[in-house]
C-alpha cells in the first residue's frame, strides 16, 4: 500500500508565516477526524520544528547561511499517511545541522528557552534526521500513530 | 495576539488573548517585564489563549524569575485547556502559581 500524500505546502521561514502553518495544519487534522487533543499535540510539534528551523537552521552559522538568499530561506511540509501512521516531513535548504546539537534539556532546570526539543520528542513517536540525496539542506520526519 | 492591562488591588493584570507564538511572544515578554520592571506584582490572564508555543512559555518563565529576583507576586489565572496542556507537557504546571481567577490570585 502506497503512502497518501495528504498536503504539501512551501512558506518563508519566517515567524509571522507560522500561523497559517497551524490553520492549514488544523484544518488537515480535523477534516480526518483527528481529536483535538491530539491535533493540538501535533499543531504543536510541527510548529516547534519550524521555529528550530527558522531560529537555528537558517541563523546559526552566519558564513555558511550567507549563499541562502530570502528567496532560499523556506520551509516545505509533505505530510503523508500510511493507514494511521501520519508523517510530517520538513524540508529546509539551511546548513546541514548537527543533530548531536538537537537534544532535549533537563525540564528540572527552570530556565526560558530550550523546551522546543522536548515538546518534539514527548509528542512525536518518531524524530528522524534525513541527509538529503543531494547533500544540501535538512529533513526533518516527525511521524506518529493518530 | 491582543494584549488587555488592568488592575486588580495592587497587581497589573495582563490579559491576553489568542496565539502567542514565535512572532508575538516578544511583545508579551515586554508586557511582563515592563510592568516587573516598575515594581508591579503580575498576573497572566490566560482565558483567551488558544495557543502558546515554547517561545510564550519562555516570556512566562522570564517573567517568574524577574519577579522571584525582585520579591514580587507573579501568577497565571484562568488557564486555558490549551495552555495547561502545554504547562504540563513542559512540567511547568507545578512550578508557576496558578489560579482560577485574577481574584482569587490577589486574595491568596
Amino acid at each position: 500500500m502506497d503512502n497518501e500524500i495528504i498536503d504539501t505546502w512551501e512558506f518563508p521561514a519566517e515567524a509571522s508565516h507560522l500561523q497559517g502553518l497551524r490553520d492549514g495544519l488544523r484544518d488537515v487534522l480535523r477534516s480526518h477526524h483527528i481529536p483535538e487533543i491530539q491535533c493540538r499535540d501535533v499543531v504543536l510539534a510541527v510548529n516547534e520544528a519550524c521555529m528550530n528551523i527558522i531560529q537555528h537552521a537558517y541563523s546559526t552559522n552566519p558564513e555558511a547561511s550567507k549563499n541562502v538568499t530570502h528567496t532560499d530561506a523556506e520551509i516545505r511540509i509533505e505530510i503523508e499517511k500510511l493507514d494511521n501512521l501520519w508523517c510530517f516531513r520538513l524540508i529546509d535548504s539551511a546548513p546541514t545541522v548537527d543533530t548531536s546539537c538537537m537534544k532535549s534539556r533537563d525540564l528540572d532546570d527552570i530556565r526560558p528557552g530550550g523546551l522546543g526539543m522536548h515538546f518534539i520528542e514527548q509528542i512525536m513517536d518518531d524524530v528522524n534526521m534525513i541527509k538529503p540525496q543531494d547533500g544540501t539542506g535538512n529533513i526533518l520526519e516527525l511521524s506518529k500513530r493518530l | 495576539m491582543d494584549v488587555t492591562k488592568k488592575t486588580e488591588g495592587e497587581y497589573a493584570v495582563i490579559a491576553l488573548d489568542g496565539e502567542i507564538d514565535l512572532h508575538c511572544s516578544p511583545q508579551v515578554r515586554d508586557e511582563i517585564l515592563g510592568e516587573l520592571n516598575q515594581d508591579k506584582p503580575v498576573l497572566v490572564d490566560l482565558f483567551a489563549v488558544s495557543y502558546i508555543d515554547s517561545s510564550g512559555i519562555a516570556s512566562l518563565v522570564e517573567g517568574f524569575q524577574l519577579a522571584k529576583s525582585k520579591n514580587l507576586d507573579f501568577a497565571l489565572v484562568a488557564v486555558s485547556d490549551a495552555v495547561m496542556q502545554v504547562l504540563q507537557l513542559a512540567r511547568l504546571d507545578k512550578v508557576f502559581p496558578i489560579h482560577p481567577t485574577a481574584q482569587d490570585a490577589a486574595n491568596a
